[in-house]
């Protein structure tokens, strides 16, 4: 199992702050995420490419969607933009 | 800015701040965000509104959260929001006000100056912002800013300010073209003046935050265009509509992980860009900012003939820092971001500002000594 930690968007919208799954690598964990997103909120916003557009970062490190996991990683999906 | 290690925490000394997720944007959104607001239409509606005391007032923003959060090593949201309108109410800046404190509290630490301020030590900051706005007190000494208070007391390398303006909370020995921007600033060491390169280099974009290539040249290109922004009264929050959408939506995609690559390399043709703009007589597919003065003034406007305005303006106000005094010598950072590695381990986590000093000098038609040259001042109308 991997922790996954979400921002922006997805989290606001759903709710969900941090949710464990099982997936092998990142890209594993996109449709696991938006099936919990409709599940939270059955007219989320949320959509695919929304999650697909996130940066990954795993351990701290910003990684890539075909990242591996390791069981017990904390992963972070961040928006892409922010500031002020 | 967590992630990439940007996030000024305890006054500059690090670039995360491990209780983030305590002061972040989310956190304020889901527990203390009561409606957003902004102008008539707008679809960002930057402002935020929050309750303090029972009542609904404007919400702090990025910087501030930032600041008076990992800034002073400050985990309390309610805190942030209750300064914040305090802060506000006192006519005061919230990025000063929170990094002389940051200052004095690590001059404390240090056993420069008894002030009784410390880190994480947040009982009695309200009364601090009274005495400020009053001159009472440590307030009397504390309203005269980091800068002046380092010649006082010493510390000058923690002193983060520029031209004796404080800088905001982006950290730039992790996006050193923001370094640039905040030394060579005409306001001081203003995010926003400073040109906002920061977000080529982790707010938006993902280039080599830590390499000096192309970012003089960027420098310049977005400090004009901010610059012609602010004096027609546009919002500088539009600015990010410069970027192609895609870019900024699709991080990981194939075409962005590209551009990031190519835009260390592209000074010489963003050079050329700012030398010869007036020859750019079309606007941006995506930036509409030019349009707009076509449509609202019914000004003929080009990307290029914005780009100059800028320029304009940009050198104007240097050429009249200039005759009061202010030169290459003003350019600086303090020792911090230039001198000590945010990360020990790795030398190339500092500001090389000299080395973009130069380049950017040469960019801006400047002479070394950072001064606006005369062949420079005509081109751009400024003098006959």
């Amino acid at each position: 199992m991997v922790k996954v930690k979400l921002f922006g968007l997805f989290r606001l919208d759903t709710g969900i702050k941090e949710i464990e799954l099982k997936a092998s690598t990142v890209k594993e964990l996109y449709p696991l995420l938006l099936d919990a997103a409709k599940k939270a909120k059955p007219d989320t916003k949320v959509t695919s490419k929304d999650i697909d557009g996130c940066i990954v970062v795993i351990n701290g490190v910003q990684s890539k969607k075909t990242s591996k996991l390791n069981d017990g990683d904390e992963i972070m999906l961040m928006s892409p933009v922010c500031g002020g | 800015m967590q992630m990439r290690k940007m996030l000024s925490t305890k006054n500059y000394n690090y670039g995360q701040y491990e209780d983030f997720e305590k002061v972040n944007g989310e956190t304020l959104a889901e527990g203390y965000n009561i409606v957003n607001k902004g102008c008539l239409t707008c679809p960002i509606k930057c402002a935020r509104t929050v309750r303090v005391n029972g009542e609904a007032v404007k919400g702090p923003e990025l910087e501030t959260l930032g600041l008076l959060g990992g800034g002073i090593l400050n985990n309390n949201l309610q805190k942030i929001l209750d300064w914040n309108n305090e802060i506000d109410e006192l006519g005061m800046d919230t990025i000063s006000a929170s990094s002389t404190l940051a200052y004095a509290m690590e001059a404390n630490e240090k056993g420069l100056w008894n002030n009784g301020l410390e880190f994480g030590k947040i009982d009695n900051i309200s009364q601090i912002w009274e005495d400020i706005a009053h001159r009472r007190g440590i307030g009397d000494e504390l309203a005269e800013g980091s800068k002046r208070l380092s010649e006082k007391y010493g510390g000058k390398e923690f002193a983060i300010q520029s031209k004796g303006l404080e800088l905001a909370a982006y950290e730039p020995r992790r996006a050193v073209g923001q370094g640039l921007g905040y030394a060579v600033s005409n306001r001081g060491g203003c995010h926003l003046n400073g040109g906002y390169m920061v977000i080529l280099e982790g707010l938006g974009l993902n280039t080599d935050s830590q390499t000096p290539k192309g970012k003089a040249d960027f420098t310049m290109m977005f400090q004009d265009l901010m610059e012609t922004i602010s004096a027609s009264g546009q919002c500088l929050f539009t600015s990010y509509a410069f970027f192609p959408g895609f870019l900024i939506t699709r991080p990981n995609g194939g075409i962005t992980t590209t551009a990031n690559k190519l835009i260390p390399h592209l000074g010489g043709v963003i050079r050329v860009m700012n030398r010869f703009s007036p020859a750019i007589a079309m606007h941006l597919p995506v930036f509409h900012h030019t349009k707009m003065f076509k449509y609202a003034l019914g000004m003929p406007m080009t990307f290029g003939k914005y780009l100059r305005i800028g320029e304009r303006g940009y050198t104007l106000e240097r050429y009249v820092s200039m005759r009061f005094g202010v030169s290459a010598k003003d350019d600086t950072l303090p020792k911090r971001l230039t001198h000590t590695p945010q990360d020990a381990n790795d030398p190339k986590t500092v500001v090389p500002l000299e080395k973009m000093k130069k380049v950017y000098y040469k960019a801006r038609g400047w002479d070394k000594d950072g001064k606006p040259t005369n062949s420079t001042l005509r081109r751009l109308q400024i003098v006959k």
